[in-house]
């Protein structure tokens, strides 16, 4: 280091830090001795599932019965909006194929002499979740991220009777609000 | 009996541990409080921080999870300070933003003296004043290992195992941040601001 750094680091080694204020002192003081009436912060946060420390098999069901309900959400909400149009076998013919799912998930020429092999051609199941993750919204609040996996399955019957089944994987994140004292 | 004794010990222990702190406090406070301040945005940030790492501290000592001896308070505490710190920014990230720039506006206009990380010295206050100043409009990664090396008294090794970097970068950054001081100081002699 040259003579001119060594002056600088000398100015700066002149530089007394302003002192702790004395209130400010005795409450740091006071904090340190009370440290068992506060809570550390990796237990602020709520867990998911509160007896998770206790029931390994709950904590998993929970987790997955959290990502089932996700599905199930997911599910009606596509009964709903597509009620009356995915479940007449005559789709096929009535030239909607453009805006049905299966014809989103499956090429058109593909579909030509094929027909739905039942009322429950389309399935979503969940394959795997996770929330290890807490991240926080614009507002600053604490979030646990969830992070589920679906498959989504179609099955469908050609017109030689064979039925195929189509499976497409889809991930989405979740973000469940998590109360921090 | 034998366990009577050893809780009498243990009270004994942790009743002394506790008289200690307000003393080992005023002789480490003020270095601790001044990193706590240059990690931070505000004052009130850095008192929030300092005391979240000092509980953390006390619990581990009190509770004998405490990795090292006294000796090792402050490399724990230099490190706490800069997580906790770290945390408080990401939880406030959006509100603090605009707070940092009021703050950055103020110290401006106030020449640093709103917010003083220093007690002024009138002897050499003008370029004591220009230095603080020069200090806190620094990038972050070179003030923090200045701050740790010349008040700290932390060595390289440790300032580096702290902020996880290589001992050569801490040291590196230390040069760099003094260059950049010196560059900061000679502009303001230039311009007729500095005696000195």
């Amino acid at each position: 280091m040259d003579d001119e750094l060594r002056v600088i680091e000398d100015q700066l080694e002149q530089l007394s830090p302003a002192a702790m204020p004395d209130d400010m002192l005795a409450r740091m003081e006071q904090a340190m001795e009370r440290w068992h009436e506060s809570v550390p912060v990796e237990e602020k946060i709520v867990a998911f599932e509160p007896a998770q420390q206790e029931k390994g098999r709950l904590q998993l069901f929970n987790t997955w019965a959290s990502a089932a309900a996700v599905a199930l959400i997911g599910a009606a909400s596509y009964i709903v909006f597509n009620s009356g149009s995915t479940t007449e076998p005559t789709m096929v013919n009535q030239g909607v194929l453009a805006s049905d799912p299966i014809a989103r998930l499956v090429p058109a020429e593909n579909i030509q002499n094929i027909v739905p092999a039942s009322n429950s051609q389309f399935d979503t199941h969940v394959k795997s979740a996770s929330k290890d993750a807490i991240t926080y919204d614009a507002k600053g609040r604490a979030m646990r991220l969830l992070q589920v996996e679906f498959e989504d399955e179609v099955t469908v019957r050609g017109r030689d009777g064979k039925v195929y089944k189509v499976k497409q994987p889809r991930i989405e994140y979740y973000a469940v609000p998590v109360e921090i004292n | 009996m034998d366990e009577d004794q050893e809780n009498m010990t243990s009270i004994t222990a942790q009743l002394k541990t506790e008289t200690t702190w307000g003393a080992w406090l005023k002789e480490h406070g003020s270095k601790l409080l001044l990193f706590a301040r240059q990690q931070t945005r505000s004052l009130a940030d850095a008192e929030d921080v300092l005391q979240d790492s000092l509980v953390k501290l006390a619990r581990k000592v009190n509770e004998n999870t405490f990795d090292g001896g006294q000796q090792s308070w402050l490399p724990y505490l230099y490190t706490s300070i800069r997580r906790c710190a770290i945390d408080l920014g990401r939880k406030s990230d959006r509100r603090g933003k605009r707070e940092e720039k009021v703050e950055m506006e103020r110290q401006h206009e106030t020449g640093g003296k709103f917010d003083p990380w220093f007690d002024s010295d009138a002897a050499g206050e003008e370029s004591s004043a220009y230095l603080e100043q020069g200090l806190k409009e620094l990038p972050e990664k070179f003030s923090e290992v200045i701050v740790m090396k010349v008040w700290g008294e932390r060595t390289f090794a440790e300032i580096g195992e702290a902020l996880n970097i290589s001992q050569n970068t801490a040291a590196s950054r230390y040069r760099y941040g003094l260059e950049a001081l010196r560059k900061q100081l000679a502009q303001v002699r230039n311009e007729g601001n500095l005696s000195l």
